[in-house]
């Protein structure tokens, strides 16, 4: 009797060896998704987005920690001012409607004799950022809004009238100081940075990039000191973070 | 010499593949998803929409928006059902469910949520006084629905005030100007709690989470 035959079918061969190469297939696939939470991810960006909004809205653009997400005017205007763009940073002494004492142009002209609870320094240093070398983050913050009337929502006229779209808001120094949606903002517009107009624009930090990356989105419900130019005062708060 | 051949058994290619995938199961265990794993609905996500609620309740109470919404109640003496503001009779039920209420506070939980597929319940859970003693014993189980546009889904948040009410505060009307009648245990949803001048302490409840 030969001992080279062992018992065993075509078929039996056949179930084995497809069971066998579906697992293999599988585990094979299955295992990079399991290093998946130690890569990197956004935790950083997504905890430093939340974090920085909390902290905008409760703390420092508030003119009473005790209540939080109520705006003080002259603080929010100031803290849009940005230096590093090459604009001159707009006056605000027409945004004390709280009467607590006066800035004269803190950001600007010299003496920052206010008592915003932010200091003189940097986006990012404001914040507490990590700007050092290794992954830095960057911010954009803007407060954006849809306005309700007609003059509020297209104070240039173009034509788009009282639109439903969302748009960043900017202070019309020149005309009262009244608060708008900046409409495209730009030299001879209502909304107007340069020049003397000293509008500012409720924008500041680099435009986040379109398609690389992700870029962790937070948002608040905040309210202004005063009205807008229709009348209302609520917003919302954007913090972009990437 | 036996010459065999390397061919494997069925239950040998099962018991191979048993191995493989009880190893990966034992590796599983190294692994971590947290709570800010992307998915559609992380912590992030619910956070934004927790904070956003507070934010809306805040601007309410600073606006008095949230005080004339809670009594924006249309108490109704004859046949109809009492109800909030704004709904007709024939709705036969007593809160709004097409959107926000027909008031300002309305207007700015629809600016917050509406346009962002966010839905959102309000519910009004008044204190009870079970003891009969002049002093409140917590809050309701059963709450007044405000708003109610469905069952929460699982990762819903709550934000929740306090307005506090008291014994000479009037209904509102439906174009929010108050009336002259004052809040009593027939001609409100929330009873009398308190001997003296508080009428009741409620707690607005506001419940949002993505459709």
């Amino acid at each position: 009797m030969k001992g080279t035959d062992r018992g065993q079918t075509n078929l039996d061969f056949a179930l084995g060896v497809s069971v066998f190469l579906l697992t293999i297939v599988f585990v094979f696939s299955f295992v990079p998704g399991m290093l998946e939470p130690f890569t990197a991810s956004t935790q950083q960006e997504t905890a430093a987005s939340d974090r920085i909004a909390d902290q905008l809205a409760q703390e420092m653009l508030v003119s009473d920690p005790g209540e939080p997400y109520r705006l003080d005017r002259e603080c929010t205007v100031i803290f849009f001012e940005s230096r590093q763009d090459g604009l001159d940073p707009g006056g605000d002494d027409g945004e004390n409607v709280d009467d607590d004492p006066d800035f004269g142009e803190p950001f600007g002209a010299g003496t920052y004799s206010g008592s915003c609870n932010f200091e003189d320094v940097p986006l990012e240093e404001r914040l507490g950022l990590d700007t050092a070398a290794g992954t830095p983050m960057d911010v954009h913050i803007r407060l954006v809004r849809d306005l309700t009337t007609a003059t509020a929502d297209d104070p240039d006229g173009d034509g788009t009238g009282d639109d439903d779209k969302v748009d960043t808001l900017c202070i019309d120094a020149n005309s009262d100081h009244r608060i708008v949606e900046a409409n495209d903002p730009g030299s001879g517009r209502q909304c107007d940075r340069t020049g003397s107009d000293d509008d500012v624009l409720f924008e500041i930090g680099p435009t986040p990039p379109d398609g690389t990356g992700s870029v962790v989105v937070s948002r608040r419900f905040v309210h202004f000191e005063g009205r807008f130019a229709d009348g209302t005062n609520d917003a919302m708060l954007v913090v972009e973070v990437w | 010499m036996r010459s065999v051949r390397g061919q494997a058994y069925a239950l040998e290619g099962i018991i191979v593949s048993l191995l493989l995938v009880g190893s990966l199961v034992f590796a599983l265990q190294v692994t971590a998803v947290t709570p800010l794993s992307a998915s559609t609905s992380s912590q992030h996500i619910e956070n934004q929409q927790r904070a956003v609620a507070e934010g809306v309740l805040a601007t309410a109470v600073e606006q008095d928006a949230l005080k004339i919404a809670v009594l924006n109640w249309n108490y109704d003496p004859g046949s109809d059902p009492s109800r909030f503001q704004g709904i007709p009779a024939s709705a036969e039920r007593s809160f709004y469910v097409g959107g926000g209420p027909k008031n300002e506070f309305g207007v700015l939980l629809e600016r917050a949520f509406s346009n962002r597929g966010i839905v959102f319940n309000v519910l009004v859970r008044p204190s009870v006084d079970i003891d009969d003693d002049g002093d409140d014993d917590g809050f309701a189980t059963k709450a007044q629905r405000m708003v109610y546009r469905g069952e929460p889904s699982d990762n819903a948040v709550t934000a929740t005030r306090l307005v506090t009410l008291y014994d000479d505060d009037v209904l509102y009307d439906g174009d929010e100007h108050p009336t002259s009648t004052r809040i009593n245990g027939d001609n409100f949803y929330a009873a009398d709690v308190s001997d003296d001048v508080l009428y009741n302490v409620v707690r607005v409840e506001v419940v949002v989470w993505r459709q």
